[in-house]
């Protein structure tokens, strides 16, 4: 674990200049953000805001066409390949891609914690733990492949969570997950939080951003519209009319898909 | 509705073309490969005509059936059905399977191999223009010989992915498969030994076959031509049968497959016992460092994921096919013998040259958790080295019990143990820079995604050869050693050939999984796009 050690007061992420196109579209635009140390970030944004592939460039799955990234100062950009000790220092759960589910749940926790070097006693006992705690322990010799989709978000965040990273990167961690599965990740989470550690997730839920989180990022065609506190960001309003005014409302015509009422026909 | 099918086939093609120009590049070489199989085809049946109606006969007929053959197996063992217009993306639209059938029929021409078939087809009609009659039936059968062909390679395809649902008759599915097409390779072997093929032999094995489904659609213009018109048309009559028999079993696999999503558990929820048996106590013991967490989830893969079992019944069955086939024909018996233990070596060291594919996205995970690369690639390789190390020695033990060379042992062994380490180490270098779409995990692993045929074609041979030119020392080598007549300087050859198969091999593998581990290391979120994609 040499040079994995976190810069103290250095932000737990710290992105400069992000930029990112693919062929014709800019997904993400030049785009700065600090994620101070021990807070627990919002990043939320319209579809096709460019969250995701902001997240992937901050977790070392995507190579930024231009900017840099740091994780508790060590930077992650460097060179040719990916920054291994930055890479140390974070949990991730990323959208859209798939996971080992050939595995059972309990393998594929162990695994993750495995790749990350750790003792297998270690792996052994965390995974238990884990899976005890997100209510997965009588799937834990399933097919990762046969679990729900809230199942599956659960198991990837145990796998997130098994090396103890002091920064958490969560890609739509409530995605298809039942409220009573959501209570017990939150509580997870305010934990961690509670803890020292930095949680950085994105999501569409103002309200689920408004409980959980006490920083917030507004992001917008790859650029971040508004960033801080979440009072700061509200500014009196409520989160979701802070979003609708700051991305840009659509009024709906009144007119338009006339045809889809039922009573038309 | 077929229409509609179509046009969406020729535009995603086009869209698919539009986004890489390696996709171009391929369907070019495709289309140039397959155009000249058809040019030989045509000018072969062209130049037919000229031929006397039995000889006529005996040509189209065996060149017919070998074809509907070839549509209804090879698709099972080597390059799997264009996936373009996946049937599951259609299930939610209010269409039958029958309806489907009809259009997914002429989609199924729009391929290379389709469009290969469908000239060879049309040219027997120039065969047969000996009279109006027999024109006629023969652009009769040539279509219906045409349907089957593709309509049979979707109803073997479509069938054994169902039948592979279950992950117990998926290992026995594939053991049958891997029997079956063996079993092929022995025929020619049995024709051997029981006398040769001369041409009255031919003829009359044509003639049999001409009478069995394989060749009804390609032989009922003979009949005609030969004077026997009832006989010409029956055989027409019974074509056409034929078909509507394949489509109405194509449907009935369809709408099956179309009401079971493909999944490892076969519908239900499989429980692993992860602590029970001793395959799992094994592994478990193997999971104390990266390296060998990723070589117990590469072997638990191999056991759960049908596409490895697939992939690997091809594998067996190609090489046995090419020694069968070279035992009987070309070469002499000892020397297939010779070549069993290699050609298993080279096969297997060459199965994971597009690995990484095979994770699909999952890849992040070694991505994201900064593991090294040379343990992603030590691991993998291992996974396959701890079996195929001992199968390729037995192979060279029980060839040489069988033909008594034992003399050339140590020769085979290392010829085969240097294709194996080289395969291992173009793998390693392979599978992080030259990926090509494979089916995603749970899809039907009979599928080639689209645009992907032709690429892993050309990366499928590139590793081949690179492989057999690290290994050619020792290759050399075993050739000296068994063509020699003097029996001292065989001895000291094989030998020899064993200490370079070694060398060559160890070096290989080693070279490859450090020069591999520093590729994926830098390509792993280029890795992860390729997979994503």
């Amino acid at each position: 674990m040499s040079g994995a050690a976190p810069v103290p007061g250095a932000p737990a992420l710290s992105l400069r200049g992000l930029t990112k196109r693919f062929d014709d579209t800019l997904a993400v635009d030049r785009l700065d953000l600090d994620v101070p140390a021990g807070s627990f970030y919002g990043l939320v944004g319209p579809n096709g805001a460019g969250k995701t592939t902001t997240l992937s460039m901050a977790t070392g799955l995507l190579r930024p066409d231009a900017g840099t990234a740091a994780v508790l100062g060590t930077p992650l950009w460097t060179g040719a390949t990916a920054s291994v000790d930055a890479k140390r220092l974070l949990g991730v759960l990323p959208d859209g891609l798939r996971l080992f589910d050939r595995l059972t749940g309990a393998e594929l926790v162990r695994y993750a914690g495995l790749l990350r070097g750790l003792p297998r006693d270690v792996v052994e006992q965390r995974t238990a733990e884990l899976l005890a705690a997100l209510d997965l322990a009588g799937a834990a010799d399933v097919l990762v492949v046969d679990y729900s989709a809230g199942m599956t978000k659960k198991v990837a965040l145990a796998s997130a969570l098994v090396h103890a990273p002091p920064v958490l990167v969560l890609d739509e961690p409530f995605e298809a997950v039942d409220p009573v599965s959501a209570a017990g990740i939150r509580a997870i989470l305010r934990g961690f939080v509670a803890g020292g550690g930095t949680v950085v997730l994105s999501s569409h839920g103002m309200d689920l951003v408004e409980r959980l989180c006490d920083r917030v990022a507004v992001v917008a065609q790859g650029r971040v519209l508004a960033a801080g506190t979440i009072e700061e960001v509200r500014a009196g309003a409520s989160l979701e009319e802070r979003f609708v005014a700051l991305v840009g409302a659509r009024p709906a015509d009144a007119e338009a898909l006339a045809w889809l009422r039922t009573s038309s026909r | 509705m077929v229409a509609h099918l179509l046009s969406l086939k020729l535009r995603l093609l086009r869209n698919g073309l539009r986004r890489s120009p390696w996709q171009v590049v391929a369907l070019v070489i495709g289309l140039l490969y397959g155009l000249g199989i058809a040019a030989l085809a045509v000018a072969g049946l062209v130049a037919l005509r000229a031929a006397s109606a039995e000889t006529a006969a005996t040509a189209v007929g065996l060149g017919g059936a070998l074809l509907v053959l070839g549509w209804a197996l090879v698709p099972l063992v080597a390059f799997g059905t264009d996936a373009t217009l996946d049937p599951s993306r259609l299930v939610l639209l209010p269409l039958t399977a029958r309806q489907l059938v009809g259009g997914l029929l002429l989609v199924g021409l729009v391929s290379v191999p389709g469009l290969v078939t469908a000239l060879a087809a049309l040219a027997t009609v120039v065969t047969w223009s000996r009279g109006p009659l027999v024109v006629a039936v023969a652009l009769a059968g040539a279509l219906l010989g045409l349907a089957t062909c593709v309509a049979l390679s979707r109803a073997t395809t479509t069938a054994a992915a169902g039948l592979l649902h279950g992950r117990r008759t998926r290992e026995v599915g594939a053991g049958i498969g891997a029997l079956v097409v063996s079993g092929l390779g022995l025929v020619p072997l049995a024709l051997q030994s029981t006398g040769g093929l001369d041409a009255d032999r031919v003829r009359r094995i044509a003639g049999v076959l001409g009478w069995t489904p394989l060749g009804w659609a390609w032989t009922a213009p003979a009949e005609v031509a030969l004077g026997r018109p009832g006989a010409g048309l029956a055989k027409l009559v019974l074509a056409a049968l034929a078909l509507v028999v394949v489509l109405a079993l194509w449907a009935a696999a369809l709408e099956r497959a179309l009401v079971t999503p493909p999944s490892a558990g076969g519908g239900r929820r499989a429980t692993v016992g992860s602590a029970s048996g001793p395959a799992s106590r094994a592994l478990a013991r193997l999971e104390r460092t990266p390296t060998g967490a990723v070589t117990a989830r590469a072997l638990r893969y191999w056991r759960r994921d049908p596409r490895y079992l697939t992939a690997l019944v091809a594998l067996i069955a190609i090489p046995l096919l090419v020694v069968f086939l070279g035992a009987t024909s070309v070469l002499p018996a000892g020397a297939a013998a010779l070549a069993a233990a290699p050609v298993l070596g080279w096969a297997l060291g060459w199965t994971g040259h597009n690995d990484v594919a095979y994770d699909g996205s999952a890849v992040w995970l070694h991505v994201a958790s900064g593991l090294p690369g040379r343990a992603d690639r030590l691991g993998r390789a291992a996974a396959l080295l701890v079996w195929a190390v001992p199968l390729v020695l037995v192979a060279a033990v029980v060839a040489a019990a069988l033909s008594g060379t034992w003399g050339l042992l140590p020769a085979t062994t290392g010829a085969a143990l240097a294709l194996l380490g080289s395969g291992v180490g173009v793998s390693a270098v392979a599978s992080a820079l030259t990926p090509y779409p494979v089916p995603e995990p749970g899809a039907n692993p009979f599928a080639t995604p689209r645009g992907a045929a032709i690429a892993s074609l050309v990366a499928q041979l590139a590793t081949t050869v690179v492989t057999g030119l690290v290994a050619s020392p020792a290759l050399a080598l075993l050739v000296a050693a068994a063509i020699t007549d003097r029996p001292g300087l065989a001895a000291a050859l094989a030998w020899a050939a064993l200490a370079t198969g070694l060398v060559c091999g160890a070096g290989a593998a080693v070279l490859g999984v450090v020069s591999g581990g520093r590729l994926f290391e830098r390509r792993g979120p280029q890795l992860i796009a390729v997979a994503s994609r």
